[in-house]
C-alpha cells in the first residue's frame, strides 16, 4: 500500500478506524483491487508508524466486515466478491453525502436546488 | 503467563514525599501502555522499581510472577534516563557488555539497529552527541529479545528527527510476544504506538485504559486528555 | 563475576600500570641517588622510601577499591552495572577480588624492588641475615597486613551498602558510612581482644622448609584459633552482608 513516510493521524478518532477508512478508501479507487493481498501486520505498521496490535485489529475487523478475508500462512486478500465493494462505496459515498446535504441546507438550498445545481456544476466540470 | 506485569497497591514513601501512592496497573502480553504524567508524578518511581533498582515501600509489584530481582532483570530490558554507560568505552564494548551480561541480546540485532541509527562501534561514548547517545542506549536495549521493555523517557532531549528513528526503531522492534511501558510526557509524537495508556498524577493513576476505546469515549487524542487532566488538577 | 572483573580491569588498567610505573621510578630514583653513597645514608634513604610504599600502597589500593564501588552506587554507571542479572555476591566479588589483587601487585612491586635496591646496596648481606632471621615475623606481619586490607575493603563495602540502603540522599551516607565503619571497626577490635583474651588457646603452622643461600629454616606461625575463626567468620558476614543489602534494600 503507502511505502513512503509517516501518516499523520488525526488524534481524536481511534487510529484503528482511519487505518480501515484508508483501505476502503484505496478499494474504492481501485488502488486496491480485489483479491489483492494485504502487506503483512508487520509491514503495514512499519510503513504507516502504528503499534502492529493496531493493525491486527484493522484486520480482524475488516474481516468482520467481509471486506477482507485471511488464507491461514499465506495473509490477508481483499474480497472478491464484487457487491461488498460496491456497498463499501455507498456506504462512504453516503458519509460524505450526508456532510454536503447538511452544509448545503444550512446555505438554505432545498431538494430541487440542490439537484440541480451539481447537474449544472458536474457539466460544466466536463469541460 | 497472559500478564507480563501487575502492580498491586504499590507504594512507595521517602521522609517527606509519597513518591507512589497505591498504584495499581496490569499488563498484557504483547501490549504496549503508556505511563503518562508530568516530572515528580511518579513515572520514573514506578519504572525504577519494575528494573529492581529500587525498592517499594509496600504493595506488590509482578514481573512475569515474580518479584523484581536477579531473574526479572534478565527478562527485562530497561531504558534510563541518564547516560548509564561507562565513559572508557567505545561503542563496540558497550555491544560486548550487553553481550556478555545478557543471555537473549542478539550481536547481529545490535549490529543492524546500530547502522540503521548510522552510529560507528569504534566511536568513544564521550565523543557521542546527546541524540546519539540516546540512539546508541536504545539500540542496545533493541537488541535483547526481552520479555518487557521498559523506555523512560525514550524522545527526551532530542531533536524531532531523532525522535522518528527511535519511534521507527522501537515500532520495528514489535512483535507479540514484546510487550512494553513507555513514559514520556512528549505524548503527542508517540501516543499512536500505545495500546493502553495510564496517567499518573502525585504517585496515583488519574485515568487509565485502552488507548483507542478512550479516543473513541472522548473523541479527544490522548495528548488533548492528557494536557486536560493535568489542568485540571 | 570474572566477567565483571574484565569489565573493571577494562576501564582501570592503564592508571594501574601507572601507579606501577610510578612505584618502580621511585625507588629508580631512590637508587640513582643512593648507590653511590655509604651504607648508613644510603639506608636511611631506601628503608623510609619502602615503607612510604608499602603504606601509600595499602592507603592508595583502598581508596581506588572504595571507589571502584561507590562510583556505581552513587553515579550513572548504577543503572547499568546493578540492573544486569547478577547476584549481589558476584558483583561485590568482582570488586574486592580485583582491589586485593591491584594491593598484591602493588605491594609486591614495592617490596621487590626495594629489595633489589638494598641487594646492591654495600653491606646488604647483613640486612638479608637480619631479614631471614625474622623471616617468620615477616611473613606473619605480611598475612596480617594482607588480611586487614582484606577485612578493611569488605567493611567499606559493607558501609557503604548500609548507609545508602538507610539513607538514600549523597550528603548524608557517605559521612553515615563513615561513622558505620569506624563504630564496626572499632567493637570488632573489642571483640577480638575479649575473644582472644578469653581463649587463648593457639595452634602452630609449620610452614615448609625453606632453602637460603643463609642456611635451613622453616617458617612457624602461632594463630589464635578462636580468633581466626572469629574473623573469618565476621568477614564471611560482612562480605554477605554488604552483597544482601546490595541486591535486596539498596535503591538507586
Amino acid at each position: 500500500m503507502r511505502g513512503d513516510t509517516s501518516v499523520e493521524f488525526e488524534g481524536n478518532i481511534p487510529i484503528y478506524i482511519q487505518i480501515m477508512d484508508m483501505i476502503k478508501r484505496d478499494i474504492i479507487t481501485k488502488k486496491i483491487k480485489e483479491g489483492d493481498k494485504l502487506p503483512s501486520v508487520r509491514e503495514m505498521a512499519d510503513n504507516l508508524k502504528v503499534n502492529p496490535n493496531t493493525i491486527q485489529r484493522v484486520y480482524q475487523e475488516l474481516e468482520r466486515e467481509g471486506v477482507t478475508f485471511t488464507q491461514r500462512g499465506m495473509g490477508t486478500f481483499i474480497t472478491k466478491d464484487k457487491k461488498v465493494i460496491l456497498s463499501l462505496k455507498s456506504e462512504m459515498a453516503k458519509e460524505v453525502i450526508i456532510s454536503f446535504i447538511d452544509g448545503i441546507e444550512s446555505l438554505g438550498f432545498n431538494e430541487e436546488e440542490i439537484i440541480d445545481t451539481i447537474a449544472d456544476y458536474m457539466k460544466r466540470r466536463e469541460k | 503467563m497472559d500478564t507480563i506485569l501487575k502492580a498491586t497497591d504499590l507504594r512507595k514513601n521517602y521522609l517527606k514525599k509519597r513518591a507512589l501512592n497505591g498504584v495499581n496497573i496490569e499488563l498484557k502480553k504483547g501490549k504496549i501502555l503508556g505511563l503518562l504524567g508530568p516530572n515528580g508524578s511518579g513515572k520514573t518511581t514506578f519504572i525504577k522499581i519494575a528494573a529492581g533498582i529500587l525498592r517499594s515501600t509496600s504493595g506488590e509489584l509482578l514481573i512475569d510472577g515474580q518479584a523484581p530481582g536477579v531473574y526479572t532483570k534478565s527478562i527485562v530490558s530497561y531504558l534510563p534516563d541518564v547516560n548509564y554507560l561507562f565513559k572508557w568505552m567505545r561503542i563496540k564494548d558497550a555491544v560486548d557488555f550487553f553481550n556478555d551480561f545478557y543471555s537473549d541480546f542478539s550481536v547481529e540485532k545490535s549490529k543492524s539497529l546500530l547502522e540503521f541509527m548510522k552510529l560507528n562501534e569504534d566511536d568513544k561514548i564521550t565523543s557521542l552527541s546527546k541524540g546519539m547517545l540516546e540512539k546508541l542506549n536504545l539500540a542496545l536495549v533493541l537488541s535483547r529479545e526481552a520479555k518487557l521493555y521498559i523506555f523512560d523517557e525514550p524522545l527526551g532531549g532530542v531533536d524531532p528527527a531523532t525522535r522518528d528513528i527511535i519511534i521507527d526503531a522501537i515500532i520495528k522492534n514489535c512483535n507479540e510476544d514484546t510487550s512494553m511501558i513507555i513514559t514520556t510526557h512528549l505524548v503527542r509524537d508517540i501516543e499512536r504506538l500505545f495500546d493502553d495508556v495510564a496517567f499518573i498524577f502525585d504517585g496515583e493513576i488519574i485515568i487509565k485504559g485502552d488507548a483507542e476505546e478512550l479516543r473513541t469515549k472522548s473523541g479527544k487524542s490522548i495528548d488533548e486528555l492528557f494536557r486536560e487532566a493535568y489542568q485540571n488538577v | 563475576m570474572f566477567k565483571l572483573m574484565k569489565y573493571e580491569i577494562k576501564g582501570r588498567y592503564k592508571t594501574t600500570l601507572g601507579i606501577c610505573l610510578g612505584i618502580l621510578l621511585v625507588n629508580a630514583y631512590v637508587f640513582i641517588k643512593t648507590y653511590s653513597l655509604p651504607a648508613d645514608q644510603a639506608y636511611t634513604a631506601v628503608i623510609p622510601v619502602a615503607f612510604i610504599l608499602i603504606i601509600s600502597s595499602f592507603v592508595l589500593s583502598l581508596i581506588r577499591g572504595e571507589k571502584m564501588y561507590q562510583r556505581d552506587l552513587y553515579g550513572d554507571t548504577g543503572y547499568l552495572m546493578f540492573t544486569i542479572p547478577q547476584k549481589g555476591v558476584s558483583i561485590i566479588g568482582s570488586k574486592v577480588l580485583l582491589s586485593f589483587i591491584e594491593f598484591i601487585l602493588f605491594e609486591a612491586l614495592s617490596v621487590l624492588s626495594s629489595l633489589i635496591i638494598i641487594s646492591r646496596l654495600p653491606e646488604s648481606e647483613l640486612v638479608m641475615n637480619l631479614f631471614n632471621k625474622y623471616l617468620a615475623l615477616a611473613t606473619k606481619l605480611t598475612f596480617s597486613f594482607m588480611s586487614v586490607y582484606l577485612f578493611a575493603l569488605v567493611l567499606i563495602f559493607f558501609s557503604h551498602s548500609i548507609s545508602k540502603a538507610a539513607l538514600n540522599k549523597n550528603k548524608y551516607s557517605k559521612p553515615a558510612s563513615a561513622l558505620v565503619f569506624i563504630l564496626l571497626a572499632y567493637t570488632i577490635q573489642k571483640a577480638y581482644d575479649f575473644i582472644a583474651l578469653k581463649m587463648p588457646y593457639t595452634i602452630n603452622i609449620v610452614g615448609a622448609p625453606v632453602d637460603q643461600n643463609f642456611g635451613n629454616f622453616s617458617i612457624s606461625i602461632d594463630l589464635n584459633i578462636a580468633c581466626t575463626i572469629f574473623m573469618v567468620l565476621i568477614f564471611i558476614g560482612i562480605f554477605m552482608g554488604a552483597s544482601y543489602l546490595l541486591e535486596k534494600k539498596v535503591d538507586l
